[in-house]
């Protein structure tokens, strides 16, 4: 599969071809040098000669013409093409891994491999492969057509192109082994430099801003060293393959040379062998530094393979169609790092159209509860049901389609008002769609330039925070999905907001759905149904608040200290 | 992207680099010996047809040529390589200098310049922006001095050989550069919708991928993809499109470069045939005349990495031509604060604050409400002086806070923000802060910070690494050690961001202790979001329609203030909210 996605078009193949042709017609130039020489050394040349060797170079360079505009073009329009299909073999790729690995920061990975890497790879590719091929290929014909003058030549020439193999690969070894310091290297300065800046008011007025900042200081300088080492590791590879090719050349003269002084080799043959093996020295040169440039297309290769080759999700082997909307975890227990339990078999039952609370320290696992429920991950033991049914063999998508999500991050689409919605419910009508935001308090939508059809922007920056906010509540209650899982955080709204977002959800809860919800303030929750108070993994307790009061455990403690704060 | 600018960036890195510039020069002084070394094989090979011509060839005379390729060879690659290291040297070390300049002059400018770039933006700069500068540096300019210099010593020695087939050597040249005037006519055609198509490309692939968990809630996965395609089909187009309208030119860019033998050969071979020219230099010009120029070719390629380095060049000047404050008096002894007229703008045109006037007097705890928007958060970076006003003066103790010395000025009023910044060093070293303090001073900051006991917990007590740890503290317990650092500070005076965290209760109840402990005794400005915590202060400031129109005690404010008495109503509106599924339950 991973081939496929990275093979090349008919398009580009030709354009290869028709290249590497090109190089070789090039190099055909020598031979009609070879045919003036032996007519210039058999002192019978005329400007008749002259006349018709030009027009056969002429004949040459408009055939190098056409085919290397027509080559050069269509490799650009593959390479195109390479990325074209690449990005959508990547879109399709990402739709199928399970969406607990969309962390913030492997989406930004994949935004840049979907992005920067592919160009990288298109790049490189679309200019150097052809170059490669036909360099390739013109090397070894100038060899085999040397050798048939003097084999020890087209020998030495072949030895030559040869040793580029050890070279490329001494250089990546290099590479390898003086990048992954750089790469640390660079990592760190890039972590010390974001330090610095998340910091910079803080050290500042700590008298640790600029250069009294040695740590920072002395990361930077650091890496400038690691950096320069890793040049000096890898740089001279190249000239000392230079020299060697050099060294080459230097014998094929003390050969041709000599063979003319024994009668082996004719003058013009020695002086073509000599253009020749000159001509090689510099293809090799570019050779190398396309082969430089090769080497690292295979790292945003390996990028991009790398995501194409993450694991998938489950195929969906059953299909859930539950009657009833109640959870059950059954011994549940989950960790995202290797021994780094969050959920320690933990069991417990969420009522059907009831509200259920979870409370507990930032960190104490509430949200990995919200993330297994929606399938966003498996759990390493235990099992999950839906109104009896088990979620662990269904697929995401059938998980969600009965869930609404109102959560911290709310994401919202490049589109208007009004298709925001619809995408959540895309039979609703108008009619339904403005009773949602109705309801959700969003009335400020009809103030907008173009009222329910108004661009939004990405993930809509146009609106405010607390505008936001309710436009994922009307979306919700629009959706009318039997299971509402609710972490709404209003901490960052300012009071009107605040009360504008908690009327909205008020109304989202009166269409009676079995409701989770995560409670940064307990007041809120104090006529919940139920109320699971996590703690170290684990469910602490769990009752209603009168229950829990009255057992004078965590909750009440938690009780007590929220009525003290002002 | 006139060439004076262009000159301008490129002298600018060069004063950048400072005393790196002479490891640049002496790379740039190298490689032109290399290049100098590169006619030696060509000259090798004239010496040779000559001999051959001549009829003296020997084995001896051919051994000789052979000692001296590999000898000039050698030096060459010598030059070269010490070239390159020399470059990069110079390029690294200049990396460094820059990075420290901009980091030392960030540390200067006032802080609102500081934020209102992103830390990511400033993030791009500090890694990504500055190692462009290496390419000029360590490549370009090394590689420019020898693309040119290797054709433009063979043509002199060309021209000494036969000046008129060294004239006609260079004939491809102005064809090359009409050629390449056309292709950058049509390709600047195109740079609108490059930019526009790249723009489009990202924001659908982050919106695709972003929004990956809602695409497969809503089950949009066909639609959205289509979307995604579509963004990739236009990017698709637009390239084809632009391969065809100027890969051609490109093409024949190349190609043309070679274009000399045709009429080198014609030119040279009836000199020849006349008896103007011996062999050996019709043979020069036919196999060299015609392979020289193509070492300039990647110069097409250099000017593109060129304006990339550009580029980076000035996003650094960027950040270097933001004025900064130096300079002033020592912090004044007396504490109290007073705005008198100020306007503030950032832009020059849309007034955030206007004729504001206010008095906060030393050791007050002075609590400032508004809606969002209205200029609170403006008006604390007005006193703290992130930036300054548009009009109007803000005094401390008396004293414009434009005539403090800024470092001063910082250092004696801490800001504390609900984001809590902790570095990778100890514990010990984020109390600390670089002061030199024993560790029982440490310890009494944190035990008023109400932390002590939790950090003695801790298997390393004080000495935990935050770097190592850090993800096992709770937003609340970072919080509590930010505001040890602050009580070991003791600065005069104190300006909390307050918003309600997601701390749980106890550990609010916590915090809100230390708080107290830190204020004691202090002059304190309190944004406050959680307007229950208005009552304990001293006075409450509105801040509405970018102005301050009441300042009063809690109970007075709410009834000369409309605002103030909306938000409290609303705020013990939205604190009784219960939800509950019958959906009612609100108590007004």
């Amino acid at each position: 599969m991973n081939n496929k996605a990275f093979s090349i078009g008919k398009g580009l193949k030709l354009a290869i071809f028709g290249t590497v042709l090109e190089g070789l017609l090039a190099g055909s130039n020598f031979f009609i040098l070879f045919q003036v020489l032996e007519l210039i050394f058999g002192k019978s040349i005329t400007f008749e000669d002259i006349k018709r060797t030009t027009l056969m170079l002429g004949i040459i360079f408009v055939l190098r013409l056409i085919l290397y505009t027509v080559s050069y073009t269509k490799s650009q329009i593959g390479g195109a093409l390479v990325s074209k299909n690449l990005r959508v073999t990547l879109g399709d790729k990402l739709r199928r891994i399970p969406l607990g690995a969309f962390t913030k920061q492997r989406i930004g990975y994949y935004i840049n491999a979907s992005t920067s890497e592919v160009a990288d790879y298109e790049q490189i590719l679309t200019h150097k492969l052809a170059d490669i091929t036909k360099y390739v290929v013109l090397l070894v014909a100038v060899s085999l057509y040397s050798a048939f003058m003097n084999i020890a030549v087209g020998l030495i020439m072949l030895v030559s192109l040869l040793l580029l193999i050890p070279t490329i690969q001494l250089s990546i070894r290099q590479v390898k082994k003086y990048g992954k310091a750089k790469n640390l290297a660079r990592e760190e300065n890039v972590s010390a430099i974001t330090e610095y800046l998340t910091g910079s008011q803080t050290l500042r007025s700590y008298g640790l801003a600029g250069e009294k900042n040695k740590s920072l200081r002395s990361s930077m300088k650091h890496y400038s060293n690691i950096s320069y080492q890793y040049e000096g590791a890898v740089v001279p590879i190249g000239f000392v393959y230079m020299f060697l090719a050099y060294v080459a050349a230097a014998a094929i003269i003390f050969i041709s040379v000599n063979g003319v002084v024994t009668g082996d080799l004719s003058i013009p043959e020695m002086i073509t062998i000599n253009m020749l093996s000159l001509y090689s020295c510099k293809v090799e040169a570019a050779l190398y530094v396309s082969l430089v440039a090769y080497r690292n297309l295979l790292i945003s290769k390996g990028k991009i393979a790398g995501i194409l080759m993450e694991n998938e999700e489950v195929k969906a082997k059953e299909v859930i169609n539950p009657k009833h909307f109640n959870i059950t975890f059954e011994n549940v227990s989950f960790a995202y790092e290797k021994d780094q339990a969050v959920l320690k078999n933990i069991s417990f039952e969420i009522p059907e159209n009831k509200i259920t609370a979870i409370v507990g320290e930032s960190g104490s696992g509430k949200s990995t509860i919200f993330n297994l429920i929606s399938k966003y991950y498996e759990p390493a033991s235990g099992r999950i049901y839906i109104g009896g049914e088990g979620i662990g063999s269904s697929s995401t998508e059938m998980v969600l389609s009965n869930i609404s999500m109102v959560d911290q991050d709310v994401f919202l689409f490049n589109d208007t008002v009004k298709n925001n919605l619809r995408f959540a419910a895309p039979k609703a009508s108008d009619e339904e769609i403005e009773n949602a935001l109705k309801q959700a308090n969003c009335d400020f939508v009809y103030g907008l330039e173009n009222g329910l059809n108004t661009l939004i922007g990405e993930n809509g920056n146009k609106l405010s925070g607390g505008e936001r906010q309710r436009i994922s509540v009307a979306r919700a209650i629009l959706r009318n999905s039997p299971i509402v899982l609710l972490d709404e955080a209003t901490s960052s709204l300012d009071i009107e907001n605040e009360l504008l977002v908690k009327k909205a959800v008020l109304n989202l809860l009166k269409t009676k759905r079995t409701v989770v919800m995560i409670a940064h303030t307990l007041p809120i929750i104090q006529l919940a149904d139920q109320i699971l108070v996590v703690k170290d993994g684990g469910i602490a307790e769990s009752g209603t608040h009168d229950e829990l009061l009255a057992k004078n455990g965590a909750y009440a403690a938690m009780w007590q200290a929220s009525s003290k704060l002002k | 992207m006139s060439n004076k600018k262009e000159k301008q960036g490129l002298s600018l890195l060069m004063k950048w680099a400072g005393k790196n510039k002479y490891y640049i020069y002496l790379s740039v002084f190298l490689a032109l010996l290399a290049s100098l070394c590169g006619i030696v094989p060509y000259y090798i090979f004239y010496r040779m047809i000559d001999c051959a011509v001549a009829g003296s060839l020997s084995a001896a005379y051919g051994l000789k040529l052979t000692e001296a390729l590999i000898l000039f060879t050698l030096i060459r690659v010598i030059c070269n390589g010490a070239a390159s290291l020399c470059s990069h040297k110079g390029a690294y070390n200049t990396l460094y200098d820059v990075r420290c300049m901009v980091t030392e002059h960030m540390a200067k400018m006032p802080m609102g310049a500081l934020n209102e770039r992103s830390i990511g933006e400033i993030k791009c700069v500090m890694n990504e922006d500055i190692e462009k500068l290496e390419l000029f540096l360590a490549h370009n300019l090394p590689e420019l001095v020898l693309y040119l210099s290797g054709p433009m010593v063979i043509f002199i020695w060309l021209f000494t050989i036969n000046n008129k087939l060294a004239l006609l050597s260079i004939l491809p040249l102005v064809f090359v550069v009409l050629v390449m005037i056309g292709m950058f006519a049509r390709f600047f055609k195109f740079m609108d919708d490059i930019n526009l198509s790249a723009g489009q490309l990202s924001a659908t692939v982050w919106e695709y991928v972003s929004g990956m968990r809602l695409i497969k809630a809503y089950n949009m996965s066909v639609s959205s993809f289509r979307k995604y395609s579509d963004a990739i089909e236009g990017q698709f187009s637009m390239w084809k499109a632009i391969a065809g309208a100027t890969g051609p030119f490109y093409a024949v860019y190349v190609v043309l470069l070679e274009c000399g033998i045709l009429f080198l050969v014609p030119a040279g071979g009836w000199l020849f045939v006349n008896g103007h020219i011996t062999a050996g230099v019709l043979l020069l010009f036919a196999f060299i005349g015609t392979q020289y120029l193509m070492d300039i070719r990647p110069l097409q390629e250099l000017s593109n990495n060129l304006s990339f380095a550009l580029n980076g060049v000035n996003r650094v000047k960027e950040i270097l031509d933001v004025p900064i404050f130096e300079g002033g008096v020592d912090f004044p002894k007396a504490h109290d604060i007073s705005l008198d007229n100020v306007s503030f703008s950032y832009d020059g045109k849309t007034m955030v604050l206007k004729d504001v006037n206010l008095h906060i007097r030393e050791g007050e705890k002075l609590a400032v409400v508004g809606a969002s928007g209205e200029g609170k958060s403006t008006l604390i970076q007005l006193i703290a002086r992130f930036y300054d006003v548009t009009s109007g003066v803000i005094r401390i103790g008396g004293v414009d806070v434009r005539d403090i010395k800024y470092e001063e000025l910082l250092n004696n009023i801490s800001v504390i923000f609900q984001n809590a910044f902790l570095t990778k060093g100890s514990i010990y070293e984020n109390i600390a802060m670089g002061q030199k303090t024993t560790l029982e001073e440490v310890r009494k900051a944190a035990r008023a910070a109400q932390i002590d006991d939790f950090i003695m917990t801790l298997p390393e007590g004080y000495n935990t690494k935050v770097g190592n740890f850090g993800g096992r503290f709770s937003g609340g317990q970072k919080q509590r050690i930010c505001i040890a650092r602050a009580i070991l500070k003791n600065s005069p005076i104190l300006i909390l961001d307050e918003a309600t965290s997601a701390a749980d209760p106890e550990n609010q109840v916590e915090i809100d202790k230390a708080i107290d402990n830190l204020c004691e005794g202090k002059t304190v400005i309190i944004v406050a979001h959680r307007l229950g915590i208005t009552e304990a202060c001293d006075r409450i400031a509105v801040v509405e329609n970018k102005s301050i129109y009441h300042v009063a005690p809690h109970k007075e404010l709410l009834d000369i203030s409309k605002y103030f008495r909306k938000s409290w109503l609303d705020y013990t509106a939205a604190r009784s909210i219960k939800y509950s599924i019958k959906g009612d339950k609100i108590n007004e």
